[in-house]
């Protein structure tokens, strides 16, 4: 099966339970239809209010990793050094200099 | 769809390693990532090889290649050039053909991947015998260097959306730094269509369809020493309609 279609079952499953509710054909007691006429409302916003927090914490803790350009940089010289000792040429138009 | 299966090939003496360097336009960048990888096999003790694709890059870059084949060897150094710019899985199937190692590698050129997590690669596929091991720049001690708050906020929600429909079970879908095993590697890709990262995507997500084991070790990721990429409209269209390509077929 694929995911499309898992969804899909999913998605027709709670459909199918909701409209029971809506068109009265399921009741239990006044609180819980309403509760259940409102929850695909309810679920999704709830579900894009924490999907949003869960990536803005996931952007605030991204890992910068300067010490990983650094040591790239470091290693570059080392590199065109050993490189030029074994015959190698460079065009000298490119250096290790940040544009920022 | 064929089944790929993940038994045990036939066992050979000594592992080898063989990395497939697709490039276009590195002419700068190509000696610093073969002294790089050339350093970290010796260091490790591992038997290696590289083979470079190179699309008919006009500045240059095979020239430099031809160079460093004849500083490394024409046995750590195999060239597999081509006529002009044809993809990334066209690119794999020709390097493939003349691979000598029972280990594949896939990494960019442009000094993003850093060959220094290579021999971790390695060991983790030892640690659980695993068919692929993918690098991750969202996990553990990952990370990003050049990124700015909104490049990070895309490629959060890109990841969480994939995650969300896909349920790949690893945390860095369109990675393309990581080790497969070659017979592995060989059947996959050619049963992927995708192309570009989306194609990364659709490896990983057949691999897990084969029920193929995966392990994933931390990466850190430069981004463009020499400046920083664009990811614009195109990019992001082109992930969405790869993802619904996805999410509506496997």
């Amino acid at each position: 099966m694929t995911k499309f279609l898992e969804w899909l079952a999913c998605v027709i499953l709670f459909m199918f339970i909701w409209l029971c509710f809506v068109l009265g054909y399921i009741n239990i007691s006044k609180s819980v239809n309403h509760f259940m006429i409102f929850l695909p409302f309810e679920l999704i916003s709830t579900i894009l209010i924490a999907s949003l927090v869960l990536i803005l914490y996931r952007v605030a803790t991204f890992r910068d990793c300067p010490e990983a350009y650094n040591e790239l940089r470091l290693q570059i010289g080392e590199a065109k050094q050993d490189l030029m000792s074994k015959g190698m040429t460079f065009d000298v138009t490119l250096n290790d200099d940040d544009e920022d | 769809m064929n089944e790929i299966s993940s038994s045990v090939d036939e066992k050979e003496e000594q592992d080898k390693y063989t990395v497939l360097l697709p490039t276009y336009n590195e002419r700068e960048n190509l000696p610093i990532i073969i002294w790089l990888l050339v350093k970290y096999f010796t260091e490790s003790n591992h038997d290696w090889e590289v083979i470079i694709i190179d699309d008919g890059s006009p500045d240059g870059t095979l020239d430099v290649a031809k160079e460093l084949q004849e500083i490394y060897g024409s046995d750590r150094i195999v060239l597999c050039p081509r006529e002009k710019k044809l993809g990334l899985g066209t690119a794999y199937v020709h390097g493939i053909c003349n691979a000598t190692g029972n280990f594949v590698i896939i990494m960019d050129a442009d000094l993003s991947h850093h060959p220094k997590f290579i021999p971790k690669f390695i060991a983790k596929q030892k640690e659980g015998d695993y068919d692929i091991v993918t690098g991750t720049r969202y996990a553990g001690e990952g990370g990003v260097y050049g990124w700015d708050l909104k490049r990070k906020f895309m490629s959060r929600t890109a990841n969480y959306i994939t995650q969300l429909l896909l349920r790949p079970g690893i945390t860095d879908l369109t990675g393309s730094f990581r080790l497969y095993r070659k017979r592995v590697f060989r059947q996959l890709i050619l049963s992927c269509v995708s192309k570009g990262y989306v194609f990364q995507m659709e490896m990983m997500v057949r691999a897990r369809k084969n029920n193929l084991t995966i392990a994933e070790v931390p990466i850190t990721f430069v981004d463009r020493f020499y400046g920083e990429s664009k990811l614009g409209g195109d990019e992001i269209l082109g992930f969405l309609k790869g993802l619904a390509y996805l999410f509506a077929t496997t």
